[in-house]
């Protein structure tokens, strides 16, 4: 085994050129069998910090030990061999890190099928759509059977089907005692995957935990909607809810009948929400749809970004508030 | 030196089997012509040796540049694999294809010029050396600029400037510092191989044992420190 932590890093500063600082003084340590999200908007720093670790950048200032020698990395790139198939390409880079044995081609293999490319893996490269070839470059990564992985925005280009392996491959890394980095947007992945999460802003870490604790950190509340035709309630809605907005459904210009969408906040979670419908269906209105959303890491994110959290829901107003075809 | 590279340059190279056979067949659509025109021998064998340099120096430059451009330089590099190991693997693997790819094309330049191959063996031999030495010209081009467009114009002017000083444009004095410079190119001897294998020259070949020397010196640290090069170059 290796030396633990894999990788501890403290006041890691680092500019392209002349420029600006792109990583201000960042410190992390990634733990064995940990699987860590680098999350933040784009220009946080993230792909940086994650070549400082891969050696391909070396820090301007601060300390950065790499436990783990030739870590598996999946960048945002995904070079491959065009002309040499899947599991040519596979084999390959399996050969460039010293593995040659029948058991690595079996793991090659399996790697490969586990990401769902088994029939496609005599197809050469040249032919994979985008997606495939994110599976491929995962498989690759993972077909080494990595104590380190360093990956950047992994769940780009992926369908459900390919998140769900990464998922369990991920799964599979930290059972046997593997760390993760994952640098990436997609905080729905960073909070299923991650067991802990850097937030980072402005090549800073602003903030740092698991995605639970820091989802509830945030003191955000449950957004629901409701879209109802009819009259709507007056008054104060039921004991937790606050009306955010109310939005016509359809032009105002439009003939009536229009369907209206309400926007709540709820303190308490969907604790309100039965009394809520109540509320509705005895005003005389008919709910056509009601929608929560519970605050995420997406909503820590835009709240660590400056961003009001107004932002990430008007969206939903908008889109709720869209006349149907 | 583990050897995957070498053996991946030669599985790609295999594979592109289009590629393959313009390489082999560009060559003999513009040599064989010269070789029939009525042109001086001393003339001819310029334009020979002006190919070769041509042909092994881009045929290395362009592939780094675009191996750079996609990452694939990179990947391997983050593998663990030695920047090197990968760099020498690679330059002798693609003067090994390139060599190959030109030994058809020899053949008949030498057969069109004497109607027999017993002169071949020189022009294959020194073939081998000017194009490991292209091969390293085109990899110091592509250490040292930033795209395709660079990359053409760095090799055609690294490529002119080595073979005027190979002598192939002109012939210098023996006691000055451009003949000693000729006499020590991994150029010249192919230039003298080919006066004396595609033209009615004299007979009789001696090793250049020199030139070979410099060109193994040359290889090795070349590929030292452009390894090195290489390898930065791809993190930024």
């Amino acid at each position: 085994m290796f030396p633990s932590p894999p990788v501890v890093g403290s006041g890691l500063t680092f500019s392209y050129g002349r420029g600006p600082p792109v990583l201000a003084e960042v410190g992390l340590t990634l733990h064995e069998g940990e699987v860590l999200g680098l999350v933040g908007a784009n220009g946080s720093g993230k792909t940086t910090l994650l070549r400082l670790i891969a050696g391909r950048l070396r820090p301007q200032a601060g300390t950065l030990a790499v436990t783990i020698p030739d870590p598996a990395v999946v960048f945002d790139r995904l070079p491959f061999q065009e002309s040499l198939t899947g599991a040519e390409n596979v084999r390959a880079t399996l050969a460039l890190r010293g593995r040659k044995r029948a058991a690595d081609r079996q793991i090659g293999e399996r790697s490969l099928s586990d990401f769902g490319l088994a029939q496609a893996s005599n197809q050469t490269v040249s032919a994979y759509s985008f997606g495939m070839r994110r599976r491929l470059a995962l498989a690759e990564a993972l077909a080494s059977e990595p104590f380190l992985l360093l990956l950047d925005e992994p769940t780009v280009g992926l369908d459900p089907l390919g998140r769900d392996s990464l998922t369990t491959a991920l799964e599979q890394v930290s059972a046997r005692g593997g760390a993760v980095l994952a640098a990436t947007n997609d905080a729905d992945f960073a909070e299923r995957c991650c067991s802990r999460v850097l937030l980072m802003h402005l090549g800073k870490v602003v903030a740092e935990g698991p995605p639970d604790s820091l989802i509830a950190d945030l003191e955000a509340p449950t957004i629901i909607t409701v879209e109802f035709t009819g009259p709507g309630p007056m008054g104060s809605p039921p004991g937790g809810l606050a009306t955010l907005n109310t939005a016509p459904a359809s032009p105002p210009a439009a003939p009536a009948p229009a369907s209206r969408a309400t926007e709540f906040s709820s303190s308490t979670g969907t604790a309100a929400l039965a009394d809520l419908c109540a509320w509705f269906t005895a005003a005389g209105a008919e709910i056509s749809t009601v929608h929560v959303r519970e605050p995420g890491l997406a909503d820590v994110l835009r709240s660590v970004a400056g961003v009001g959290l107004e932002a990430g829901h008007q969206g939903m107003i908008d889109a709720h508030a869209a006349p149907s075809p | 030196m583990k050897g995957a590279v070498w053996r991946l340059q030669w599985a790609v190279a295999l594979r592109r089997r289009r590629l393959l056979w313009w390489n082999l067949l560009v060559p003999a659509l513009l040599l064989v012509p010269v070789a029939l025109s009525g042109a001086a021998s001393v003339h001819k064998t310029v334009v020979f040796t002006l190919f070769v340099a041509f042909f092994g120096a881009y045929g290395s430059c362009i592939p780094l540049i675009r191996d750079g451009d996609s990452g694939w330089s990179e990947k391997v590099l983050l593998t663990g694999y030695g920047a090197r190991s990968w760099l020498i693997e690679r330059l002798l693997a693609s003067t090994v294809l390139d060599w190959v790819q030109l030994i058809p094309v020899s053949l008949v330049l030498v057969w069109l010029a004497r109607g027999r191959l017993a002169d071949a063996a020189p022009v294959l031999a020194t073939l081998a050396m000017a194009l490991l030495f292209a091969n390293l010209l085109g990899t110091v081009v592509a250490a040292l600029v930033r795209s395709l467009a660079e990359a053409a114009l760095g090799c055609a002017i690294v490529c002119l400037v080595a073979l005027h000083l190979a002598g192939v444009f002109r012939t210098p004095a023996a006691d000055t510092w451009a003949g000693t410079a000729a006499r020590i190119s991994p150029f010249r001897p192919l230039l003298e191989a080919w006066r004396r294998g595609a033209s009615a020259g004299p007979e009789g070949w001696i090793p250049p044992l020199l030139a070979l020397a410099v060109a193994a010196v040359f290889f090795v640290s070349a590929a030292g420190l452009l390894g090195r090069r290489m390898a930065e170059k791809q993190a930024v």
